[in-house]
Formats: C-alpha cells, structure tokens, sequence
C-alpha cells in the first residue's frame, strides 16, 4: 500500500516515516511540509492513503483533501479532537490525534482498503500447474472447498487454487455470486433448480445450509 | 527529561537521535515567532508556533515544553511571563538531550 505523509511539523512527520518503515505491507510514496507540494506530486504519483495535519501555514488539511483527484484513503493526524467531526464528514477512514503511538497508527491503516481488483475487470487470474490461466469470472459455475484449497469450476473443468473461501467470496461480484454453504459458492447465472437444501447448478446437486438459504432465497427474482 | 511513554521511543535509536536534532533546530524557530508575536500581541502567529511545537513537542515526549505550548494558544495566556517559562523550559531540555 502506497502512503502520502503531510505534515509541516517535521518532528511528528519523520516519526510516522519511520512508522511507515516499520510495517512491511507500507511503502513511502513521498512526504512533504507543505500540502500544496504534496498535491503537485500526486498529480502523477497517486497513492492508496494520505495522512494529512490539518492545520498547516500555507493550506489546511480540509482544504487540500478537498482539492484531491482520485479517491485515495485519507487519514487525518492533528494535535486537536475539534476537528473530528469535520474530517469524518470528509469521509476520513481515521482521525489520529497526536501523539500518535505506534500501536494506534497501525490500527488505522488496517481499516484502509484497496479498491477491489476484480471490480474493475471481468477477469481473473487462476494459477493451474505451473501456469496461470486467465477466467472470465461470469465463466464461473461455481466454487468449492478443498481443504486448505478451493476448485474454480468452469465449463466442466476444475482450477485448484491456494486460497480460503472468504478470500474467493470477496474477489468474486456480489451482484453475480453467492455463497449458499461454507463450502460452496454459486454463480447465479447458471442456477438451474433450486429445492429445499440443494441447489443444481450445471447439473451437479450442491447443499444449501440453513445459515446461507435466507440470504439465498432473499436474492432469488421469485414470483 | 523525556517521557519514555512518547512515539519517539519507538523508532530506532539512530532515527531517533536525528529527529531529536530536527526537533531542536525546529523549536528554536518556534520560539522566536512565539516570541515576536507575544512582544507584537499578534494573538494568531503565536497560536500558530505554539500549536506546531505543542505537537511536536508531544511526539518527543517533551511534557513540559508540551504543556506551556498548549497554554500559549490561549490568547489569555500569551503573555512574556509565560514565554519566559517557554524559553527557560526549553533551555533545560536541551541541555539534557542535546
């Protein structure tokens, strides 16, 4: 995850660098005293969460995250709670208010999530063997759990990937999947039959259990 | 002198002794413009210095130094006493940790 540091105290500045050298899944894109720079930079270096003061000499950090183009994450770090209820109406992900601990810093950027790859591509990458094969995801019958595996079923064939069935869960479109059992998660396009605790999906019988039927049978388009 | 309780105390020892260096170059800043706008009675440029300070002041775990700077973004409580108190405080912590 890429991180922009604004903050024209330098002292509380360079120990949120270091902070950001700490955590290995964080990368320093850039850090700057003056929030005008800063937004220069990130006409060409966009990143995944900024982590603004608020108020600085040359513009405040409301204004800057107002000024911002694309939608990176915002954290807001200031020496005052005033401003709290303000930077949550700029849609902050987290509002720290100095001295920022370590401790309190990571647990703001663990709320920080990435834009969904798949939500912006109909394609997913599988790997089979030694080679990754690329699906269109609306291909997909259905998913299965294997042990620490799951199978991506498509036309008749089957992907076996490292990965848990929440992770399959997040990376497929709610709009087009659905998990009907903890070991099963279904493409609604190719529902053929659905009876009391099963559903048929390209002719195969899966269960559907009664934690996952609600939800199921909410989204189902009955007469 | 310092309170170990501070963020500076969780970076590495070589970070830490170079942002110490930044602090005490930045905090000589800040007291001067504390200082010309306590003399001057322009209430806003000393809220502003004292304000910057104050944070980070309290990143180095600087409590005293932390408290006079919150004081002095009251305006009711910019006055040359409490600069002088700013100045002095500042003097000691230096010296420990210079």
């Amino acid at each position: 995850m890429h991180c922009l540091i604004v903050d024209d105290d330098n002292t509380s500045r360079k120990v949120i660098e270091s902070f950001v050298e700490q955590s290995e899944d964080l990368s320093l894109a850039g850090s700057f005293g003056n929030p005008q720079k800063a937004l220069q930079f990130l006409k060409k270096n966009p990143v995944d969460v900024i982590l603004v003061d608020i108020e600085m000499p040359e513009m405040s950090g409301f204004d800057m995250v107002d000024s911002l183009q694309g939608n990176p994450s915002v954290i807001f770090i200031t020496g005052k709670e005033k401003y709290a209820v303000e930077a949550f109406d700029k849609n902050a992900i987290d509002y720290l208010v100095k001295p920022v601990k370590y401790d309190r810093f990571k647990n703001a950027l663990e709320k920080v999530q990435l834009p969904d790859a798949v939500s912006d591509t109909k394609f997913i990458f599988v790997k089979s063997g030694s080679v990754l094969v690329k699906l269109d995801i609306y291909d997909i019958d259905y998913v299965e759990s294997i042990g620490d595996y799951i199978g991506v079923h498509v036309a008749g064939k089957r992907y076996v990937v490292h990965t848990t069935m929440k992770e399959a869960e997040m990376k497929l479109p709610i709009d087009q999947f659905c998990r009907i059992h903890r070991s099963f998660i279904i493409n609604f396009g190719r529902i053929e039959q659905i009876e009391e605790n099963t559903a048929t999906v390209v002719e195969k019988v899966l269960p559907i259990s009664r934690t996952y039927r609600k939800n199921l049978m909410k989204r189902m388009n009955t007469f | 002198m310092l309170d170990r309780d501070a963020p500076i105390f969780e970076v590495s020892e070589e970070i830490r002794n170079s942002i110490i260096q930044v602090y005490l170059r930045d905090a000589s800043q800040s007291i001067i413009e504390i200082e010309g706008g306590t003399i001057q009675k322009e209430h806003e440029v000393v809220r502003k210095a004292a304000h910057k300070l104050k944070g980070a002041s309290a990143t180095l775990g600087a409590t005293e130094m932390t408290n006079i700077c919150r004081n002095m973004e009251n305006p009711v409580m910019q006055n040359m006493d409490m600069l002088h108190k700013l100045k002095e405080a500042f003097k000691t912590l230096k010296n420990a940790i210079a």
